[in-house]
């Protein structure tokens, strides 16, 4: 078979704000630039952010940068990198002012500067007064960021593979990154895409949890396309969840349902949360929460017909108070569940929301592995930015208003890199068959006809079981018997077929690879989990209930290779100041 | 977005193949338009002159519905 080959400077996979901001810096930079994406890019799920970017511009209460890193850190639980947390806090203002400039039309205060919002975790004078440091567009931000970043990357002349679904990295024996084999969801055909370097921007694994507020297309393609080339998963284990999600379509409903006096009740009808949280009752921190609707569940007091929810009660605020003050909620519920919360409750389970871990990098977005010397050895010409990376800035939590901002300065920070690797760099190296043909064969798998397991119900069971054995109630048994479960679903995923063997967008075929990924992630995101025994930020262990930084003030490192865990020093050293060193974090 | 998948799903699964061809072509420019203004039509905060569209909207809503019981 003949193959359709393409060759450029540089591979961008994934289309969100990492794929396109570091897509604009190698276009500026006179780099042949490609983007490789399976939804079209205004579609990829930056869109959907609408808290902000942080940055201390210092428009609305005094702010510095320093004082965003001490946020940064200590909302990490100090497992956060400080290094590459000192430089994501400098150079938070110099990329906001630059987003401005490509067009994000951020909100203003009167005299025309930048409106900032205050966020939870945001202090002055290193733990102090309250700051406002969060710049937003509306509450459209990552929509707005998003629509620029593509506009300017047409303008630069960026090369878009749009709708085309990214199989494998494609890799030589010395370990040097080539490209992706990649194929046109429209034609089903495959095509070779060589480069320079490749950076993977496929952001978050979201859809590994049954309920989860991620796009459908957040299946951690580019983390597993990662496991297989080898290079070992960063601190998986720590997912953020908030407490009420609409259970088992994900969307949230937020805190602000509780502060109006809304409460959560079980099967029986208590307010479990009193038990809880005696004080704080429905209005505890979200960990508190979450295991709480958790362990009602688990205990049997889950309501509805598989008694897998909670229930989020509004009915006594009456209707008046629901339609002004809640009208959003009201609208979401009624149409995602047909639940009119004047006259019903609405069931409600932990979302998952961000994943804090995934692809290892440096500060310059390098790629970096163990190697037999050190443990953070770069992989020539591989990248990675945003979500799918783990650079690490958000450590064991991340802040609201830093998840933007890590797209856009590692996104920048690694096309840097990118273009002084092109000085040096300047030929391609000869392609490496071997590797094209292992992934050729990845797709040709699912032409296999016959007997075998339907992909969705799997897909549904995997889903399930990470929701049951990794969500927000992990204990050694509970996650033990999720491993157990998902290494037997991962036996029936290798025998799964697909009834559609059409060519022309086959999304069969696309959700068939999807579910590969989905499976190397949901194992690298227990088997870490089992790992670590403490608790720390948003790795909360019925079992290990403290944190423990004299056995786990480090990073886990998961590979697919006999699901091994490997573990790396936290870079506590900053680049110029002082190293902020671990103590109990209290707000 | 995940608000827009799920709308979008449930239509494909439990709508679309009724649609005539002028349905169809107005599903196609619903489709056109930016994440948060396709959302904002479907859960009505906003209203469309396109008459296509804006028949479009309560079918899209009520295969949501149809799936909530799921």
């Amino acid at each position: 078979m003949t193959l359709t080959t393409r060759k450029f400077d540089a591979l961008i996979v994934g289309a969100g704000g990492a794929g396109l901001r570091a897509a604009l810096q190698l276009s500026n930079g006179d780099a042949r630039v490609a983007v490789v994406s399976k939804v079209f890019p205004t579609r990829s799920h930056t869109v959907a952010a609408q808290g902000g970017v942080n940055a201390a511009l210092a428009n609305v209460l005094p702010d510095s940068w320093h004082w965003h890193m001490f946020d940064t850190v200590k909302g990490s639980d100090y497992l956060g990198d400080q290094d590459a947390i000192e430089y994501m806090c400098r150079a938070a203002p110099k990329v906001v002012y630059e987003l401005e400039h490509f067009g994000v039309p951020f909100s203003r205060l009167e005299e025309g500067n930048i409106y900032q919002r205050a966020f939870g975790g945001q202090s002055q004078h290193f733990g102090k007064e309250q700051a406002a440091r969060t710049c937003a567009a509306a509450d459209r931000t990552g929509h707005a960021i998003l629509h620029s970043l593509y506009q300017q990357n047409l303008r630069a002349r960026t090369h878009f593979f749009d709708e085309y679904f990214a199989i494998d990295l494609i890799k030589d024996d010395s370990g040097h990154v080539l490209g992706v084999i990649a194929f046109d969801i429209l034609s089903g055909e495959p095509i070779v895409i060589e480069a320079k370097t490749t950076l993977i921007a496929t952001g978050g694994a979201g859809q590994i949890f049954r309920t989860n507020t991620n796009a459908l297309s957040n299946t951690g393609d580019g983390m597993a396309m990662a496991l297989r080339a080898g290079v070992p998963l960063e601190d998986m284990e720590f997912v953020q969840f908030h407490p009420t999600g609409i259970a088992g379509r994900g969307m949230l409903i937020t805190e602000g349902a509780r502060g109006e006096g809304g409460f959560l009740i079980n099967d029986q009808g208590e307010r479990f949360m009193e038990r809880y949280a005696p004080n704080a009752k429905d209005l505890a921190s979200r960990d508190v929460v979450s295991r709480a609707i958790a362990i009602e569940v688990r205990d049997g007091r889950g309501c509805g017909r598989n008694k897998d929810h909670a229930l989020l009660d509004l009915r006594h605020l009456g209707a008046d108070t629901i339609m002004k003050k809640l009208p959003g909620i009201r609208e979401v519920s009624m149409t995602f569940l047909g639940v009119d919360p004047i006259e019903e409750p609405i069931p409600v389970f932990p979302t998952c929301h961000y994943s804090m871990g995934g692809i290892p990098t440096n500060r310059d977005g390098q790629v970096v592995v163990p190697m037999k010397d050190t443990p953070e050895d770069p992989v020539p010409g591989l990248y990675a930015a945003g979500e799918a990376a783990c650079v690490s800035v958000h450590g064991a939590n991340r802040l609201g208003g830093n998840s933007l901002l890590d797209i856009l300065v590692f996104g920048r920070a690694a096309a840097n890199h990118i273009l002084d690797f092109l000085n040096d760099n300047r030929h391609h190296r000869p392609l490496h068959q071997d590797s094209v043909d292992q992934a050729l064969a990845r797709l040709a798998r699912w032409d296999r006809k016959g007997e075998g397991e339907a992909v969705e119900p799997l897909r549904r069971e995997l889903r399930k079981v990470m929701e049951d054995h990794c969500g927000v109630f992990r204990t050694a048994e509970v996650m033990q018997e999720g491993v157990t479960r998902l290494h037997k679903l991962r036996e029936r995923i290798d025998n799964a077929v697909i009834r559609d063997h059409s060519r022309t967008f086959n999304t069969a075929r696309v959700e068939a690879m999807e579910l590969e990924n989905l499976m190397d992630c949901a194992m690298a995101t227990i088997v870490s989990a089992l790992g670590r025994e403490e608790s720390r930020g948003a790795h909360s262990r019925m079992d290990f209930t403290d944190r423990d930084d004299g056995r786990w003030l480090r990073h886990s490192l998961y590979s697919l290779q006999d699901d091994a865990m490997d573990y790396k020093p936290v870079r506590t050293q900053p680049v110029t100041v002082e190293s902020f060193p671990p103590k109990e974090r209290v707000y | 977005m995940l608000e827009n998948d799920l709308l979008l799903r449930a239509f494909l699964e439990h709508g679309y193949d009724v649609l005539d061809q002028e349905g169809r072509d107005a599903f196609e420019r619903l489709l056109g338009y930016p994440d948060n203004l396709l959302l904002d039509l479907v859960l009505g905060r906003q209203q469309t002159v396109d008459a296509g569209i804006a028949r479009l909207v309560p079918l899209i809503r009520a295969a949501a519905a149809a799936r909530a019981g799921d």
